[in-house]
Order: structure tokens, then C-alpha cells, then sequence
């Protein structure tokens, strides 16, 4: 029997998926469409999270369907196969900054204990 | 494009509003990938981008249940995909690290694996795949049996095949034919196999001319004009594959022949390797007389609803009828009611053209497969040392929560990368051997134009991979026995445990027992080969040099061929270094039987049943000239040879040993002056015996000797009008053939320019071709058995290196503590000597089950013979103390002081 435990174990996983998070914060600042999502992502973190067109599309139906992100009206003309822009909801934005401060706490616990310094990762 | 066919897999919905954006996004990815890791990103990019949308796929299509705790967790299948995946690149950035160790073992894993695919293709080739007709498995091979004579499967005579096609109930169509090989007008002239065919061989094979028209009923009545079909090979090969060639006509054996038809590439039967069919003319006023001449191949095809064993109820039933169809007073009918009656009997052809090869191969594709086996052993060891110097890194991912499964699908993944890898060399690698195979004899296997790789033998070597990535993957798991806990604690240094220790002496172990079987094999093989080599063929065949010349019987009467068989002795016997010219129409040791009815003076005719008179009937009929006995070097035992009165004197032959024995001997009858002809007819003469010479191998060297009668050809056209057309020549000279080839050419040439020379080759070469293919049996099981040999001593080698390593602080206490080299060398070969004395001891058992089974491979050596036994027990003995000699003496210079510093 194959065991899935080490890539998706369950104590070591945050209650939001990295991926959620990743792409709420990717839409914190700006309204972005998928590649531009993709992009961000991919930058800020320094290539450590590289998003699969797949899972990203995926999980940006499902996180409309939670309410947490909603589609730009387009503006001007719609031009067939231009790409649909996403912007956080008032309600995305709420579950981003509470994940947020989540794993604040978790760093301010390393730095008491002296594992990380001040203004370091 | 494989992209865009697997987002077809998405929802519908799904892809109605992501679908463009979708494909953007993989580009950018595989941009992505590359700019990271080069052109191997291409590759990994494309993979993960297949996974991720299989599964996007599924999470769409089959929506999880949410988790009571967690609505976020990844799908199953994307988790299980995504792990196989990264065990991949786990697996592939391991071998990077480590290039020698990946080189090596895909190295011998391409051997065992490319060893294995190549034997394979030769038994798919040959024994699996059904000949190259429609409906093969309904073809059957009619041939009869004389079991008084000692033939199992005779031919069958025109007659009977003309009687069995009007009167049997289970055959849909019948068809006989002959080989033999005849004379092309080609420039230069060729000499083809061709097929002397009824009308009704095609229909039964199934199968169509490629271009024109097979032979009517028309083309093979007397009379008809003369008509040829060419096969594809023959075509390309010499008239460039011209479609003009339909229709024109071309001289065989100096009878023009019209083209008809071309026959589809690779056509062929019985593995006769058929290059020109021509139609087989039988006159109906001599068919009466022609029901003893049985020289017929002959090929039925079952209706569709009979099955084998109803075809030999109706064709026994047939038989005790015979004499219905016949007519009363025939002679030579079946009888299968009378022990050691004629009877007609079938087998299936494939297993007919087969042949005796089946058990070569299966021999062979074992051999192969132990060798792979010895191999995998091997790389298990290797994978073992490997997995305990990664001891720690597994430690560390178990404690991080890897599952044991999880390590498991590791090593599998690491076991499947380098057999994968192997997997694509050795198809290589077997697609050069057989090539090379193949062209330096091919006509040791039957069938070898059919071998090649095929679907079936890549899915076999598929099969083979996936199996041999998982039995030396799975050798790092005993590993996994140790305690986590230990591993952790133990900090750096890790030492491998009884567990590890017996499962490294079972390797070896094993090794060594299969390596003795495999050696022990080759070895009889060897004893056999040479035992076959140096029969004595009853002749001199140093210094000889043959070739053959067929004089075609249209413009050469038989007094004409027996007058250029002496004028090209002659001029032949004046060239430099030649000592002595003679001719003789069957070449020893391998030509087919005669079984020629044969009157003797002292042998009543139709004698009572019962009685025990010889049948009358000789094995061999040789013609020969003049000199043909001091040329070869028989040695004439009683008598006299023939010589140069006789020419022009009575009627006289030579006989053989053989022929004495049966005919003579039995009945106290003294064989010189006694009087015998070929066959019974009253014009013919009696024959004198003036001598008896050496028996002479003619059935193949591993055959007993056979009744033979030597006819002189230079006097049979006067006594009984006939002289042999197809005559091979023999030279005794002290030159070495490639000197003497080209003036033997020329004097054919001077003589007749139209007459091919063909099979010009040393008695020597002849004996080797006659042994072609025993021969290719040993070379190739001698090669296996030398790389088993090879891979069980680097096995022992690398097993004790690695004990000494392991070693090196106990050894280092030891001489502390006073030890001497000697002991410590004592030491360490009694561990690998005592592993290799256990394999020795298992491997002969073994060799000795297997030399069972080899049984029929082998000529004049016992399946258990002792001295072969006992050679390659010692022969392996001394490798396996060689391979612990090298460790043992590296364990005598270990540094005490270092050591104990360590």
C-alpha cells in the first residue's frame, strides 16, 4: 500500500492550502488574470511555488465559488479570448489577512526563541 | 498537441471558459521549466503539465468529499501522480550525483536485458510466431514411413500424392514440391534454390504472386511451354526488381523459360529459401512406374472443422483402402495393418521447419535469462551498499514522516529508472546482435529471415524491465529492518547487520550456483562441438577442395557429362599443387538419402514375410569417377579400387562396410564378386563388387553410417544410359584455396562459359557448415556462460570489499592484539570461500538437472559428464579465490594504528 503521507501531512498542513494563500495574496494588491497570478506568485517567492496551469484554474473556479475572489466586469469590449481578470472579495481579503496573522504567530514564536533574527526570514 | 488532446479530458464547462487561457499557461510553464533546468526543464514541464491536468481532470469530474476537518486537501491522484513524479526526478537527480555507479549499472543491466531481447527475437521469431500464411495452424506436413528402413519421415511419390488429394475427406487443398537448385542465364550465371511445384502447392499455402500469375493446370502437362515464377528476392537481386521482367523469357539449366509471376517478399516453404518455382511435370503414361520414386514434399491444409486427430482417423481409414485407388496389382501401397508397413503420417509443418532447433533455443533464452538473473544479483548488491550509505537520509525522511510505502515507491522508482534505462541500450544492443548474428551464419536457426523485433518481443522486454527493476529494487528494503531509532543515534557510521550480511551471502551464493550451471552447460557443449569436429568421416579431408557444376541435361546427354567430368579433371589435375581430380554427385557428410531400391543377385525377390532378408533397398547411391578414392583418401579395405580398364570393362561398383554388414555378413556371403543393379529392371544389368572401402558419414557427422554403392561414372552411360548432372568436384592439392579459386574458375569457363562454379569452399569449411549449427548453440552459450562467470566473480569481489571495509576496526584490533597477516588473509577468504563452496555445491546439483535437459544438444558426452563437471567446478573455484584473494590481501595492510584511531 502506497502511503501519500509525507507531501500532504496533515499535522504539518496550514488550515488554508498554500495554494489558496498564495493566490489571495498574488490579488492583495492588484487585480490580476490567471498568468499574471502565475507570475507573482512565481516571483515573490523566488520560484519555491511554481503553479501548474491546472491546479491554478482549479482552484481559482473553486475560490470563486467560495466567494473569496469574483471576476473584473470587463471593461470596454470583450474581445473573444482575452483573459478574464480576478479581484479579491471583501471576504477573500478577511481569510487572507487572518491566514496571515496565523503564521505570524508561528513567527514570532521563532524569533522569541531566537531562531530567527529581527527583520530576517 | 498532446496537451491539447488531454485537456479534452476537462469538463466541458471547464474548459469553455479556461481553455485558452489554459494552453497560454502551460507555454509559460514550459518556458519557465527550461529557463531552470535547460532542456531537461522541456521534458519534466511537459510531464508535470500531463499530471496536473489528468488531475484537474479527475478533481473536476469527481469532486472529493469534503474532510470533516479539511475542505482543501489535494485529490488522491493528483497526491499519488505528484509522488511519482517527484520520485522520478528523486531517482534521476541521485544517478546525476553519481555517474559512475548509474554508467555501470545501466551498463549491465543494457547486457543482461539487450542479451535477453535479442534471444527472445529469435524464438519469437522462430518458434512463436505462425509461418508467414493465412491460417498457418491448419497446414500440415504429409510424409510417410518406412520404419523397416529406418525412416521415420520419407517423401511421398507422385501417385500417392495424386491418390491422397482426390480420396481424403479432411484436407481443402494439397500441394507437393521438390528442392533443388538450378542455372540461371544471369550475367553472371546464378545458381538459385528452385522449386520443382504441383499446381495445387499454392492454394494450400494461401498465398498470391505479387505480380502475375501462379501456374495453371496447363503450365505442368506435358507439352506445356516452360514457365517460371521468380521469388521477390530473386527479382531485386538480379533483374533490379524490373516489372518488364513478366513475360520475358530466361534460361534455366539452357531451357528457356517464360517469367509469369513474382512472389510476394519473403515467400517461401519448409525454409527451403525458393528463389525460382517452376511447374512439376508428371506424365500420365509414367505414373504407373513412378509410385516407389517418392521424392515429394508435401504440405496439406485442414478444412476448417477438422481437427488433426480427425485427420489421422480419415488418412487411416484411406489406408486400408489403398489398393481401391491403386488398382489391383500396384505395388508399393500402404500398409498400415502389416508391422513395418509404409504408412502415410502428418505432423504440423511449423513444428516440421522447426525442427530440432526448439530445444536450442529454449536452452538458449534459459541461459540468457540466468545470466540476467546473475546480473540483477549483482546490482542488488551494489543497490544495498548504496541504501546503507544513504541509511541516515532515509532515517531522516521516515522521521519527517515518510511511510515505509512511501521509501518503497522510492526504490522501486530508483530500480525502474536504471532498468528503464538499461531497457533502451539493450534494445539497442540487441538489435546490432542480431544483425551480426544473423549475417555470420545464417543458416543455423530455420526461418532467420523471420527475426526481428516486434511488438511481442518489446513487450516482452517491457515485461522484463518493469521485473527486473523490482528484483534489485527491492534489495535496499531489508534495510528498512534497522531501527529508525539506531540509525539517528548512531550519528555517521552505520555497519551493516546479520540481516544485511546473510542477504549479501545468499547473492552470492546464488551467483556462483548459477553461474556453474551455465559454465557447466557451455562446457558440454564445447566437449560436444569438438567431439563433432573430430569424428572421422571415414576420409582425408585435409588439403581438399570442392565445389560443385551442374551440367545442364539439355544440351549435356550422359555420355557428354561424363566426358567433360574427365576433361576437367584432366585439365584441373594439371594445375600447380594439385595432386588428384575426382567427381562424385553426393557431397559427405550431410547429403539427403536415397534410399534407392537395389537388387541383389543373392536376395530372392518378394520374399516371404517374416523372413529375415535385408529389404532391398541401399541408403546411398554415390557416382563417382576414376579416381575418386585415392583423391578423398578411402581407404579400400577388400578388393580393389576402380581403375582405368573398367572405363571401357564390365559393369563393376564398390561397396561399403556398412552395406557389407547388412547385406553380406548376415547372410555369410563374401561381397567381392557378388553381383547386385540399381533397381530391379530386366535391360539392367548385374553389377560386379570389385572392392570395399572405409565407411564414409554421409547423414550429417553425428549419424551413423548408411548402405552405399559407388557407381562409376564414366562407364554408367554405356551400361545404363544415365550419368548424374549434378556433380561436385574435389581437388587434393597442397594450395590453400584462395590461391587455387581463381584458376579453378578460369578452367571451368574455358570449358563451358555458361556453367556457374558454385559452393567452392575447402572439405574443412564444409565440415564446419555442416556443423553450423551446433556450432552457433556453443559460441553464443559460451559467451553467456563467460559474462556469468565474469559477473559472479565481480559479485564476490565487490561482496568481500565491502565486508573488509565493514571489517577494517575489528581487523585493526586483531592485529593489535598480535594477529599475523596470515590469519587475517585466512580470515577473510575463509568468509568468501565458504560462500562460493556452498554456491559450488548447489551449482552442480544444478548442472547436473540441467545437463538433463540439454540432453539432445549433445553428441558423445554423458548430460552429467564427470571430467566437464569436475573442470568447471575447479575453473570456478580458482575465479572465486582470485575474487577474494584481491579483498583478503587489502585486508592484510590495514593500519592497525589508523584504525584503532578511527
Amino acid at each position: 500500500m502506497l502511503s501519500i503521507g509525507i507531501y500532504t501531512d496533515r499535522d504539518t498542513m496550514p488550515p488554508m492550502s498554500p495554494i489558496w494563500f498564495q493566490i489571495l495574496l498574488a490579488l492583495a494588491d492588484s487585480d490580476r488574470h490567471g498568468l499574471g497570478i502565475m507570475q507573482e506568485v512565481l516571483e515573490r517567492t523566488q520560484g519555491a511555488m511554481r503553479l501548474w496551469p491546472g491546479m491554478l484554474y482549479r482552484n481559482l473556479q473553486k475560490l470563486e465559488a467560495e466567494r473569496l475572489i469574483e471576476e473584473v466586469e470587463s471593461t470596454g469590449s470583450p474581445m473573444a479570448g482575452s483573459p478574464r481578470f480576478y479581484r479579491l472579495t471583501a471576504a477573500g481579503r478577511r481569510e487572507c489577512t487572518a491566514e496571515a496573522r496565523r503564521l505570524a504567530t508561528f513567527v514570532d514564536a521563532a524569533r522569541a526563541k531566537h531562531l530567527l533574527k529581527k527583520g530576517r526570514p | 498537441m498532446i496537451y491539447r488532446a488531454l485537456a479534452r479530458l476537462l469538463p466541458r464547462e471547464f474548459r469553455a471558459t479556461a481553455g485558452a487561457e489554459l494552453e497560454l499557461a502551460a507555454d509559460a510553464c514550459i518556458a519557465r521549466e527550461q529557463a531552470r533546468l535547460g532542456r531537461l526543464g522541456i521534458v519534466t514541464a511537459r510531464l508535470r503539465l500531463t499530471t496536473d491536468i489528468i488531475a484537474t481532470a479527475f478533481a473536476l469530474r469527481w469532486p472529493a468529499p469534503p474532510p470533516v476537518h479539511d475542505t482543501r486537501r489535494r485529490g488522491v491522484i493528483e497526491a499519488l501522480m505528484d509522488n511519482m513524479l517527484k520520485d522520478f526526478l528523486y531517482a534521476v537527480r541521485g544517478l546525476r550525483r553519481q555517474p559512475g555507479f548509474a554508467f555501470l549499472t545501466v551498463l549491465t543491466l543494457a547486457l543482461g536485458i539487450g542479451a535477453n531481447t535479442a534471444i527472445f527475437s529469435v524464438v519469437n521469431g522462430v518458434l512463436l510466431r505462425p509461418l508467414p500464411y493465412p491460417k498457418a495452424d491448419q497446414l500440415e506436413y504429409v510424409t510417410t514411413r518406412f520404419p523397416a528402413l529406418g525412416f521415420e519421415q520419407f517423401w511421398m511419390s507422385p501417385p500417392e500424392l495424386i491418390e491422397l488429394a482426390d480420396h481424403n475427406e479432411s484436407f481443402s487443398a494439397l500441394g507437393g514440391f521438390r528442392s533443388t537448385s538450378v542455372t540461371v542465364n544471369t550475367t553472371p550465371p546464378s545458381r538459385p534454390n528452385a522449386g520443382l511445384v504441383t499446381t495445387g502447392l499454392m492454394p494450400t499455402l494461401g498465398v498470391t504472386p505479387l505480380a502475375g500469375r501462379w501456374f495453371s493446370e496447363e503450365d505442368a502437362r506435358p507439352g506445356a511451354g516452360d514457365v517460371a515464377i521468380l521469388s521477390w528476392e530473386f527479382w531485386n537481386r538480379q533483374y533490379g526488381g524490373d516489372p518488364g521482367v513478366i513475360g520475358r523469357k530466361i534460361l534455366i539449366d539452357n531451357v528457356s523459360n517464360t517469367v509469369i509471376g513474382i512472389m510476394p517478399k519473403g515467400y517461401d516453404v519448409h525454409d527451403q529459401k525458393i528463389e525460382i518455382w517452376i511447374p512439376l511435370t508428371i506424365t500420365p503414361a509414367t505414373l504407373p512406374n513412378m509410385r516407389g520414386s517418392h521424392f515429394l514434399y508435401v504440405v496439406a491444409r485442414r478444412k476448417d472443422n477438422v481437427s488433426p486427430a480427425q485427420a489421422r482417423a480419415d488418412l487411416a481409414k484411406m489406408q486400408t483402402h489403398w489398393q481401391d485407388f491403386a488398382g489391383a496389382g500396384a505395388r508399393h501401397l500402404f500398409r498400415p495393418n502389416i508391422p513395418n508397413g509404409h504408412v502415410l503420417r502428418i505432423d504440423p509443418l511449423k513444428a516440421d521447419v522447426v525442427g530440432g532447433a526448439r530445444t536450442a533455443l529454449l536452452v538458449l533464452q534459459g541461459a540468457v535469462g540466468l545470466v540476467l538473473l546473475i546480473a540483477c544479483a549483482n546490482l542488488a548488491n551494489l543497490l544495498l551498499a548504496r541504501a546503507e550509505s544513504r541509511q541516515r537520509e532515509f532515517a531522516v525522511r521516515t522521521a519527517l514522516g515518510a511511510g515505509r510505502g512511501r521509501l518503497f515507491a522510492q526504490f522501486m522508482t530508483e530500480g525502474l529508472v536504471l532498468s528503464a534505462l538499461g531497457a533502451v541500450a539493450g534494445v539497442g544492443l540487441a538489435w546490432l546482435a542480431l544483425k551480426g548474428l544473423l549475417s555470420i551464419s545464417p543458416d543455423a536457426i530455420p526461418r532467420s529471415a523471420e527475426v526481428g523485433l516486434d511488438g511481442r518481443v518489446l513487450a516482452f522486454t517491457l515485461l522484463l524491465t518493469i521485473a527486473t527493476g523490482f528484483i534489485f529494487g527491492l534489495a535496499p528494503l531489508s534495510n528498512l529492518s534497522r531501527r529508525l531509532i539506531t540509525t539517528l543515534r548512531d550519528g555517521t557510521r552505520t555497519t551493516g547487520g546479520r540481516a544485511q550480511k546473510a542477504v549479501r551471502g545468499s547473492l552470492v551464493i546464488a551467483e556462483v550456483t548459477l553461474a556453474v550451471v551455465l559454465v557447466a552447460s557451455a562446457g558440454l557443449l564445447v566437449r560436444s562441438l569438438s567431439n563433432l569436429l573430430h569424428v572421422d568421416a571415414g576420409f582425408n579431408r585435409a588439403e581438399l577442395v570442392t565445389f560443385g557444376v551442374v551440367l545442364p541435361t539439355a544440351t549435356y546427354g550422359p555420355q557428354q557429362r561424363a566426358d567433360f567430368l574427365s576433361r576437367l579433371e584432366s585439365q584441373l589435375g594439371a594445375l600447380p599443387g594439385v595432386t588428384s581430380v575426382a567427381s562424385m554427385d553426393g557431397l559427405p557428410p550431410n547429403r539427403a538419402v536415397n534410399a534407392n531400391d537395389t537388387d541383389f543377385e543373392h536376395i530372392p525377390n518378394n520374399a516371404p514375410q517374416g523372413s529375415n532378408l535385408p529389404i532391398e533397398n541401399v541408403d546411398y547411391w554415390q557416382n563417382v569417377t576414376q579416381h575418386y578414392t585415392e583423391t578423398m583418401g578411402i581407404p579400400v579395405l577388400r578388393g580393389r579400387g576402380f581403375e582405368a580398364g573398367d572405363v571401357t570393362g564390365a559393369p563393376v561398383v564398390l561397396v561399403n562396410e556398412a552395406l557389407v554388414r547388412k547385406f553380406f555378413t548376415s547372410q555369410n556371403r563374401e561381397p567381392v564378386g557378388g553381383h547386385l543393379k540399381p533397381g530391379s529392371a530386366a535391360t539392367i544389368p548385374w553389377f560386379t563388387i570389385v572392392g570395399v572401402v572405409r565407411d564414409v558419414k554421409q547423414g550429417g557427422v553425428d549419424a551413423p553410417v548408411g548402405s552405399e554403392v559407388y557407381f562409376l561414372v564414366d562407364q554408367t552411360p554405356r551400361i545404363v544410359q544415365d550419368a548424374p548432372s549434378n556433380m561436385n568436384i574435389v581437388l587434393r592439392t597442397t594450395q590453400p584455396l584462395l590461391s587455387i579459386s581463381t584458376a579453378i574458375e578460369r578452367t571451368v569457363r574455358g570449358l563451358d562459359a555458361g556453367l556457374p562454379v558454385v559452393k567452392l569452399r575447402s572439405m574443412d569449411d564444409v565440415f564446419g557448415d555442416s556443423v553450423a549449427r551446433p556450432r552457433f548453440i556453443t559460441v553464443l552459450l559460451g559467451i553467456f556462460a563467460a559474462l556469468a562467470m565474469l559477473l559472479a566473480a565481480i559479485g564476490t569481489y565487490g561482496v568481500l570489499s565491502y565486508l573488509v571495509s565493514q571489517q577494517s576496526q575489528e581487523i585493526g584490533i586483531r592485529m593489535a592484539l598480535g594477529a599475523d597477516r596470515g590469519s587475517v588473509l585466512a580470515l577473510v577468504l575463509k568468509q568468501g570461500l565458504w560462500l562460493t563452496a556452498i554456491g559450488l555445491v548447489l551449482g552442480t546439483a544444478g548442472a547436473l538437472a540441467a545437463g538433463r535437459l540439454m540432453k539432445s544438444l549433445l553428441f558423445n558426452v554423458s548430460p552429467t559428464d564427470p571430467l566437464t563437471i569436475a573442470a568447471v567446478v575447479l575453473g570456478m573455484a580458482v575465479v572465486a579465490v582470485l575474487a577474494c584473494l584481491i579483498p583478503a590481501l587489502r585486508a592484510t595492510r590495514v593500519d592497525p594504528l589508523t584504525t584503532l584511531r578511527q
